[in-house]
């Protein structure tokens, strides 16, 4: 019963092995920690003599890539940690003594899995394209939007701790194959001009038509009132407002909407999304402030399939119960104006007639598409680049495909794959089919072929672990760039100058200068702080109920827009940690309580101490990502320290442990931080969450959706809510009192912030796992940054110009 | 003390009074002749003493709309009443609701002056029995069916009795025989000096304003506490509750609602006529903060104000706005019963989807700073342009399609025409206007002549067409043909309650109207006597039209829902007849080619594909020219082919629309045929 109370936390021990303040001294050694561990407690029954339960540690294997052995080891280390082991009339080991144990291994099993993830031993590497990179390409390929997150899209990648391109993480299901094949088809149909040119149409939703009953609408078009009728939008409506949009041609389109939106005083816009559920994306999600009588038309382009959508138009701010009567809107009585609604409506506005709830007053939607700027579109132009004069044969049709699946697989076309893809058009042209449409079959093959789907380095014939130039190119760019190379990079690599250190710092610097680098501002800092995660315990509504969809993006938007302004203005990456300023809009800045701040754009604010704000670690999306839909979580918060700022993640909770018991409602109010120490008064628990949980009990002040705070509040329980303690001791000793005094002792360690920092930007680059060899490369990495500070755009460029960055 | 001020009131002069009573800023009945009456405003109750006191017979109560009429004993003139929200009825000395005091009783009606000035809102009722002190029965003179009676104002009075009038003594009605002289007596007046009833002996005055008293707490119980919003901060709304101060504090006494703590109750959104709209899904729980008491008190106003916060604000929150409050968790909330219920009526079978303010021009209903709908030609024009008078139908001219009627009260005389689109309604069906027998009060839809005399009738229907739309009939409470009058109630159509089961609403309302030798009555297929009426009768009746004194004398009654069946299923075939041979009524919108595109006229489109019978698919059409009137010019008829609907065939809302329009086609149109055209169109058998 003891072991299974022992540690109840999710955390079980620590496996670190930078040696960081926050984890404790020196790494763990088998030689010297655990080796003398196993002979002292273990090998009596483990061993040669007695190999109870046919284990013999004393003989036990080392080659963690061996999944038997690791799995072997990995039942040892729960075993100990859980108390199970040494039994209990045996002598007992310290707890020190059992964490060193537990760090070796946990080290070893990840570094394990490093190994398989870097997938080091094939001559040639794989690495498919993300979604989000095969959308990019599609776009710089062909100029043609590829809606990837759409159902019909492709499948979502999985992440390995957080990063989404990892080449072994990455596989290729037949779902995929499908997939690719019907992507394929679709945005050649888009960028070709093979056909009739569609005819653009204008559709308009009314808000009559949105609203009013068949009936009621003929009598209101004879009385000459059907244009007064507007539709008014609740806040919360969810699903109230929906109609069928007809596509029958898929494309761009511009969207206009004429609306007002009325803003209560001092409270939050009326927020328009238009959602098309079928494909589960939002076309348009923006504050809208508008006067009922100056109502304002958006517009905006989506890009739609072909198809009939499901559009929701939605007031997406927090409101009351959209399903009662006084919130759902009537088909028989029509709105007009807000001194007209009926009685028992939810009451929008005061009785000096302002807004009391963010109410978005339609008047038309307007749909007009496809938007067909030049026909034949320019993809068109490019790929038959001989225009309507050139000759329509085989040599020309050669030329096309060899010109095309060159930019497409980001390396000149071999001379056999040029021959299939030319026998594919003269196949097609036997089969009666037109030039264009012939060459296209080609064209189609080389989407779905695998030189364009994956990034491929090596060769099976000519083994290397360097990369050539055109492999550099398509690194750098799907690095930085998140899409192929432009033609410069492409241009460098055939010219064989790319590798050549100074011109690859000028096109580091040349493309961190480029609005493409946009991609890897927001993409690298989703995935290194695990920002997936955030939402993803959706807070309960009752005890958060200002949270919703766009608090939500907002709090990613801060995370990443931080990011991006540390590499913009090329900041010392220590601000992560802590900083005088922060990216906010209104809405975060009105859950901060920091005044001053309007709109939706995310723009720098300087901060001071009072607002309890600074770095990454006081955000509200890594605060809210750490915590679960009703309170936050200490122990998960300070493993995301671990794993996300000194890359050294924790071993996995052992087995069965209890979870903690909640406060009984007869009880008095006991804080969170009270009962872990009840848990961490365990001698077995203790060891592993010195370490740990001091680092998120110093964000206690900071609730689970990340808003500052004094005391706890405890639903259950008697007596008053408990007052905050956020102080804490590291394990080397130095104390602090709150998460401002955390931070600052952080940026005195942030050498080896820096050390892992260097691992997660090299793993988003070489889309595989950091192994034992590479941490030497790292570390110059790390020093070469140090040398400019830490730098953020100077780190970025000490990766590229790094051995370890040229190298597969 | 309600009484004294009463009494004190009771004094209607027709010359304004000399005194002066300074701490008045209003004339009274009393005294301040000199300054102008006190005018409602709104969210303010009247101060006690400022209304005029006026003494009327009770005849038409239509208690949801809170409004009815009266004739004044001074100079039989009859007044349409209102009340406002605050507006209180005491009966029997005690707080009462309108359906609750008998038609035909005499009352004292605390009026104030409407727009136009006249005294016809009532912000109290009060009888007899609450106003005066008990009298005592001087003499009983049974054959000559008078009694006397002293102690009153003026006192040693004779009043009469006749068949009609009841005695009570405790809980029992007694015969006049069992009167004793020296009894205690409180009698409630039908007219000057008329006995409508007689309560014999103190503990019976007691008994019966008991009784009253528990009626009225059921009410109000039932429908929650009526009150207005004084002011709204926040969502907390300060609201004063109506009715009579001692009568609210002894219910909420009684009911054991303490204003010592805070409590829940449930606020509902209602309207000026106290109606609710939906009291089980609107309901709003509010927490009441505070509970003062009112320092000015005003006619109507309980005395009491709370500061009440709901859950949740609703449109109906407003200043000035009226709410009932469920005050105690074991009140039971429902709806009103249909028909009283506003939400039977924006959700119902025929709700009305717009607010009238909206109209770009004046109706009815406001806009009154706007001119009135010009009906333009080619154009339909749009329901609730038109401006209803009504009238009594005096004359048809020889084109069957204009006359003369007489306006209601004013006695003005109008003499009308009807545009080719307009239609008359009789007996609930689409018929000529020589079949509306004159003398006979109709409704006129009039708009505007080049002159802006209202004297074009879009629409003419009699009451039958009014009363049968709306699914109402009369039921006969009481037949009083010596007094050549009947008593009735206004009773809805059976409808379906939440078990899905038949079921009649409560009455709508209560009348008296006026029956003489010309009055026929109509029983099945024949005509029956007056003798033939009977108490719970079904009735629909039509009317001659009103003047300052009379109400109008029923011209014919149609006892019975089948006899109201066959009159309208008779009207209708002989409209069937006279369509069969000289065609529907209809003109031409637009030409295209030799394609014409035509409107076909009527007044009801509920009834129009019946008599239309199915359009004439694949078949033709012959048309014939018409003039304004309708009548068919000479020449020969022309035959079309019908092509179908046109795509804005699906025509609603305007006058004369049947909604229906025919796309036709003919070999060679003649030059004859013209957009606005009237033709009369036949489909070819």
């Amino acid at each position: 019963m003891r072991r299974r109370t022992l540690l109840s936390l999710a955390i079980g021990t620590l496996a670190l092995g930078s040696g960081s303040a926050f984890a404790g001294a020196a790494p763990a050694d088998f030689a010297t920690d655990v080796g003398p561990f196993l002979a002292r407690y273990c090998v009596s029954c483990h061993g040669e003599a007695k190999a109870k339960g046919e284990l013999r540690v004393d003989t036990l294997g080392k080659d963690f890539a061996e999944t038997r052995t690791a799995g072997r080891w990995s039942e040892i280390m729960d075993r100990i940690n859980s108390g199970e082991m040494p039994p209990p009339k045996e002598p007992r080991p310290k707890a020190e003594e059992m964490v060193r144990v537990s760090e070796w291994i946990s080290a070893q099993i990840m570094g394990a899995e490093a190994e398989r993830r870097a997938s080091l031993g094939e001559k040639v590497s794989f690495r498919r394209l993300s979604r989000e990179e095969y959308r990019n390409t599609i776009r710089d390929l062909l100029g043609v939007t590829f809606d990837a997150d759409d159902p019909a899209g492709l499948p979502e990648d999985p992440d390995w701790q957080g990063f989404e391109r990892v080449g072994s993480v990455l596989t290729l299901s037949p779902a995929h194959i499908e997939k690719y094949l019907a992507a394929a088809e679709s945005v050649l149909d888009e960028a070709l001009a093979i056909g009739a040119r569609p005819k653009s149409e204008v559709t308009r939703w009314s808000a009559a038509k949105l609203r009013v009953r068949d009936d009621i609408a003929a009598e209101l078009a004879t009385r000459g009132l059907l244009d007064q009728v507007r539709a008014d939008i609740v806040p919360n409506n969810g699903a109230l407002d929906a109609r069928d949009l007809q596509i029958a041609t898929p494309g761009e389109y511009a969207v206009r909407v004429k609306l007002s939106g009325l803003r209560p005083e001092g409270g939050r816009a009326a927020r328009l999304r238009i959602y098309a559920a079928d494909i589960g994306r939002t076309l348009i999600d923006r504050d809208v402030i508008a006067a009922e009588d100056q109502p304002v038309t958006l517009e905006f382009r989506a890009h739609l399939p072909a198809g009939t959508h499901l559009i929701r138009i939605v007031n997406a701010v927090p409101g009351p119960n959209p399903e009662e009567r006084a919130s759902r809107p009537l088909n028989y009585r029509p709105f007009f104006r807000m001194s007209a609604r009926q009685p028992w409506q939810i009451k929008l506005t005061d009785d000096s007639g302002k807004p009391i709830w963010p109410t978005i007053l339609l008047d038309w939607i307007e749909w007009e598409g496809p938007l067909q700027e030049s026909w034949p579109p320019p993809a068109h132009k490019r790929i038959f680049f001989g225009g309507e004069s050139a000759t329509k044969d085989v040599t020309y049709a050669r030329e096309v495909l060899a010109r095309f699946a060159t930019r497409a697989y980001r390396r000149p076309v071999r001379p056999g794959e040029l021959d299939r893809l030319v026998a594919l058009y003269e196949n097609s042209r036997r089969l009666g089919e037109g030039f264009e449409a012939s060459v296209r079959t080609g064209l189609l093959a080389v989407l779905c072929s695998h030189s364009f789907l994956f990034l491929v380095e090596g060769s099976a014939e000519h083994p290397s672990l360097g990369l050539n130039d055109w492999e550099l190119a398509s690194r750098l760019s799907y690095f930085l760039w998140s899409t192929m190379p432009d033609d410069r990079l492409l241009d460098l690599a055939r010219r064989g100058k790319l590798h050549e250190p100074e011109t690859l710092r000028a096109e580091v610097r040349r493309m961190m200068g480029e609005p493409r680098i946009a991609a890897f501002a927001e993409s690298f800092p989703r995935q290194w702080l695990q920002l997936r995660r955030v939402g993803m315990f959706q807070p309960d509504r009752k005890i958060y109920p200002e949270y919703d969809e766009y608090l939500e993006k907002s709090m990613v938007g801060e995370s990443t827009s931080f990011f991006r302004e540390v590499l913009t203005h090329d900041l010392p990456i220590r601000e992560f940690l802590a900083s005088d300023w922060t990216m906010l809009n209104a809405i975060l800045a009105h859950h901060y309580g920091i005044p001053g701040v309007e709109g939706e754009e995310m723009r720098r604010v300087p901060i001071g101490p009072g607002d309890h704000r600074g770095g990454l670690l006081t955000q509200a999306s890594v605060l809210g990502l750490t915590s679960d839909g009703t309170r936050h979580r200490p122990v998960h918060r300070g493993k995301w320290v671990l794993e996300s700022i000194y890359g050294n993640p924790p071993p996995p909770p052992p087995p069965n442990v209890a979870a903690i018991q909640p406060t009984m409602p007869n009880g008095p109010k006991t804080s969170l931080r009270a009962k872990i120490e009840a848990h961490r008064s365990e001698p077995n628990c203790a060891g592993c969450h010195r370490k740990i949980d001091p680092l998120g009990l110093a964000f206690d002040q900071y609730d689970a959706i990340g808003r500052w705070r004094t005391v706890e509040e405890i639903r259950d329980g008697s007596g008053a809510n408990p007052v905050i303690n956020a102080s804490g001791e590291l394990p080397d000793g130095r104390k602090f009192a709150d998460a401002s005094a955390l931070k600052a002792l952080m940026v005195d360690d942030v050498d080896k912030f820096a050390s892992a920092f260097a691992g997660k930007l090299a793993t988003y680059a070489m889309r595989r796992g950091m192994t034992f060899d590479d941490r030497k490369a790292l570390a110059e990495v790390a020093a070469n940054a140090r040398r400019r500070d830490y730098r953020l755009a100077m780190f970025v460029e000490a990766l590229v110009l790094s051995d370890l960055f040229q190298k597969r | 003390m309600r009484a004294c001020l009463l009494l004190f009131a009771l004094i209607v002069t027709s010359e304004p009074p000399s005194k002066v009573d300074p701490s008045l800023p209003f004339r009274t009945d009393q005294s301040n002749g000199h300054l102008p009456w006190y005018r409602l405003k709104p969210g303010e109750f009247p101060p006690l003493g400022s209304e005029h006191v006026v003494k009327g017979v009770l005849l038409e109560a239509d208690f949801i709309h809170r409004s009815g009429q009266f004739r004044r004993t001074d100079d039989g003139t009859l007044v349409d009443f209102t009340l406002p929200p605050y507006g209180t009825v005491f009966y029997l000395n005690a707080e009462a609701d309108l359906r609750d005091v008998p038609l035909g009783t005499l009352l004292h009606f605390g009026t104030y002056q409407d727009n136009q000035g006249a005294f016809t809102r009532v912000a109290t009722i009060r009888d007899d029995f609450t106003l005066t002190a008990d009298l005592r029965l001087d003499a009983i003179k049974v054959a000559e069916g008078k009694l006397n009676v002293s102690g009153g104002t003026p006192t040693g009075r004779e009043l009469r009795v006749d068949r009609h009038t009841r005695f009570w003594k405790g809980d029992k009605a007694v015969k006049i025989g069992d009167l004793t002289i020296g009894d205690r007596v409180r009698i409630n007046l039908s007219g000057n000096d008329l006995c409508a009833e007689v309560w014999v002996g103190v503990e019976t005055h007691r008994l019966t304003t008991e009784a009253q008293r528990r009626r009225h707490t059921a009410f109000v119980k039932e429908r929650g506490l009526a009150c207005w919003i004084d002011r709204v901060e926040g969502k907390r709304l300060t609201v004063t509750l109506f009715g009579d101060p001692e009568g609210l504090r002894g219910l909420l006494k009684e009911e054991r609602i303490e204003p010592t703590q805070r409590w829940s109750v449930g606020a509902v959104v209602g309207n000026d006529e106290l109606r609710t709209y939906n009291p089980p899904v609107d309901r709003k729980q509010a927490i009441v903060l505070e509970s003062q008491p009112v320092a000015t008190l005003g006619h109507g106003c309980g005395g009491v104000r709370w500061v009440i916060e709901p859950d949740l604000l609703l449109e109906g929150f407003r200043k000035g706005r009226v709410i009932r409050l469920f005050a105690h968790p074991s009140w039971p909330v429902n709806d009103m019963p249909f028909g009283e219920s506003l939400y039977s009526e924006v959700s119902g079978f025929r709700p009305d989807p717009v607010d009238p303010n909206l109209y770009p021009y004046r109706t009815d209903s406001g806009k009154d700073h706007l001119p009135w709908y010009r009906p333009k030609p080619g154009e339909l024009p749009p329901i609730d342009s038109a401006h209803e008078v009504i009238g009594e139908l005096l004359k048809i001219n020889e084109n069957g399609r204009s006359g003369r009627f007489r306006v209601d009260r004013s006695g003005e005389i109008v003499d009308f025409i009807m545009p080719p689109y307009g239609a008359v309604m009789y007996l609930d069906a689409e018929t000529d206007l020589q079949d509306v027998p004159l003398g006979t009060r109709c409704r006129f839809a009039l708009h505007q002549d080049e002159r802006g005399a209202f004297t074009r009738a879009a629409v003419i229907s009699d009451e039958f067409t009014s009363l049968a739309n709306r699914r109402l009939t009369y039921r006969l409470d009481s037949v009083r043909l010596v007094e050549g009058a009947i008593l009735v109630a206004t009773q809805h159509a059976l409808v379906k309650d939440e078990k899905e089961a038949m079921v009649r609403p409560p009455d709508f309302g209560r009348a008296t109207f006026a029956v003489d030798d010309r009055t026929r009555v109509w029983k099945g297929e024949k005509q029956g006597t007056q003798g033939d009426l009977s108490a719970g009768d079904v009735l629909l009746f039509n009317t001659t039209g009103r003047t300052t004194l009379s109400r109008g004398t029923c011209t014919d009654i149609w006892v019975g829902l089948e006899t109201h069946k066959l009159a309208t299923d008779r009207q209708r075939a002989r409209h069937i007849a006279v369509i069969k041979k000289g065609g529907f009524p209809a003109w031409i919108d637009r030409m295209d080619g030799k394609r014409i595109t035509i409107t076909l006229f009527s007044g009801t489109r509920r009834d129009f594909p019946s008599l239309l019978n199915g359009d004439p698919n694949g078949g033709t059409v012959t048309a014939r020219l018409a003039d304004d009137n309708l009548r068919p010019i000479d020449g020969p008829p022309l035959k079309l082919i019908y092509l179908g609907h046109p795509p804005d065939s699906d025509i609603a809302g305007t006058y004369g629309c049947s909604g229906v329009r025919w796309l036709l086609e003919a070999s060679e149109l003649p030059q004859s045929f013209r957009p606005g055209q009237i033709l009369r169109v036949l489909k070819s058998d």
